[in-house]
């Protein structure tokens, strides 16, 4: 996977955001786990949003299967990421919550990635 | 407002090879463009245009270029970046004129604490700039918005907000700018934590219909290999 995000590289809808440093496929599961960690710290108050998709069926042959006869099943659904990509994003909770939050959530995921305010994704230097 | 110096050295030529050896002498290649006067293809240096960027006024800020011996006064248009480092990589600059209106976007800052919020509530902005046309000189540099009055429940919205006189707000007035809204019930945070937030949606049922293909000792049929006397094997 070649080159950074073309969009989706700022935080439009909350205070707070998980940015992907590394290309990579975020499966439907991770993206479940991600947003299951963050909510379960923040707790009540404060909103989530996902702004990636698994919209990308990815293929799998099963275990001990002569090669040929085609190609595998749909085994799962991937969101292609490149760096740069707000992944998450997060409002409505003090900033050392958030901050907690979207470290626990990066841990889910397969990539690096870090934690950006909203006006640091605006930022030029 | 004041407006900054700005220097900028005409450049001839374009492209991206060009561009990433400004890029590398510590120049920002942009692009200043306007009514009356052909578009300009100039480079800047990196480090007093991000400077200029950083005053109150931010990506609003006034500058004066000087280019090839004129003076142009011009404000950004729009800003390039790198996504992850934040890097200036390309701007393109309008020419302005002090007589005439221009479109902006500044943006909307809250102020104070709702008594919604003391009440247990969640304020949430949801519009962050706001759309104005003013004179270049009278650009502010945020719109501030009071939200002390507002409850549980209450929404302020662009109708509601105090600008200067002189600026004419363009966004609907009808757009929702902050609402403080009801925290969530523990029986709702329940139903959410076991929600399934991401569905993959289409073709999850073909996943199901397909048939599996032939596996390493199963024959066809689902009889293993060893009772159906397959010869691939040879004699045994």
């Amino acid at each position: 996977m070649k080159g950074r995000a073309k969009g989706g590289t700022t935080v439009n809808f909350g205070e707070y955001g998980l940015m992907a440093l590394e290309p990579g496929w975020i499966t439907n599961r991770q993206i479940e786990a991600a947003r299951i960690a963050m909510t379960r710290h923040i707790r009540r108050g404060g909103k989530v949003w996902i702004n990636i998709f698994p919209d990308k069926p990815v293929t799998k042959k099963p275990a001990e299967t002569r090669m040929g006869s085609g190609k595998g099943n749909p085994e799962h659904w991937v969101a292609v990421v490149k760096p740069g990509r707000v992944m998450f994003e997060l409002a409505g909770v003090p900033e050392p919550l958030a901050r907690e939050a979207i470290r626990l959530a990066s841990h889910k995921l397969p990539i690096k990635c870090k934690f950006v305010l909203r006006e640091q994704t605006l930022e030029v230097w | 407002m004041a407006e900054v110096r700005l220097d900028a050295e005409l450049r001839t030529e374009t492209g991206k090879g060009p561009s990433r050896r400004a890029r590398a002498a510590g120049r920002v290649p942009a692009t200043i463009y306007g009514r009356g006067m052909e578009p300009l293809s100039v480079t800047i240096d990196r480090r007093a245009f991000v400077t200029a960027l950083h005053t109150d006024a931010g990506v609003n800020q006034l500058l004066d270029v000087h280019v090839g011996g004129d003076t142009v006064l011009a404000i950004t248009k729009e800003l390039q970046r790198d996504p992850v480092k934040g890097t200036l990589l390309h701007a393109d600059l309008v020419k302005v004129d002090r007589t005439t209106r221009i479109d902006v976007e500044v943006p909307v800052h809250l102020v104070g604490e709702s008594e919604g919020q003391n009440q247990g509530g969640v304020l949430e902005q949801q519009l962050h700039t706001l759309q104005i046309r003013c004179l270049p000189a009278e650009v502010p540099d945020a719109i501030e918005a009071d939200v002390g009055p507002l409850g549980i429940g209450d929404t302020l919205r662009v109708g509601d907000l105090r600008v200067a006189a002189g600026v004419e707000v363009l966004s609907d007035p009808d757009e929702v700018v902050a609402v403080v809204s009801t925290p969530i019930s523990e029986e709702e945070f329940e139903a959410l934590e076991t929600e399934a937030g991401i569905e993959t949606g289409v073709g999850e049922e073909r996943v199901e219909e397909a048939a599996g293909p032939e596996t390493v000792g199963e024959g066809p049929g689902g009889v293993p290999e060893d009772e159906a006397g397959s010869d691939l094997g040879g004699s045994r």
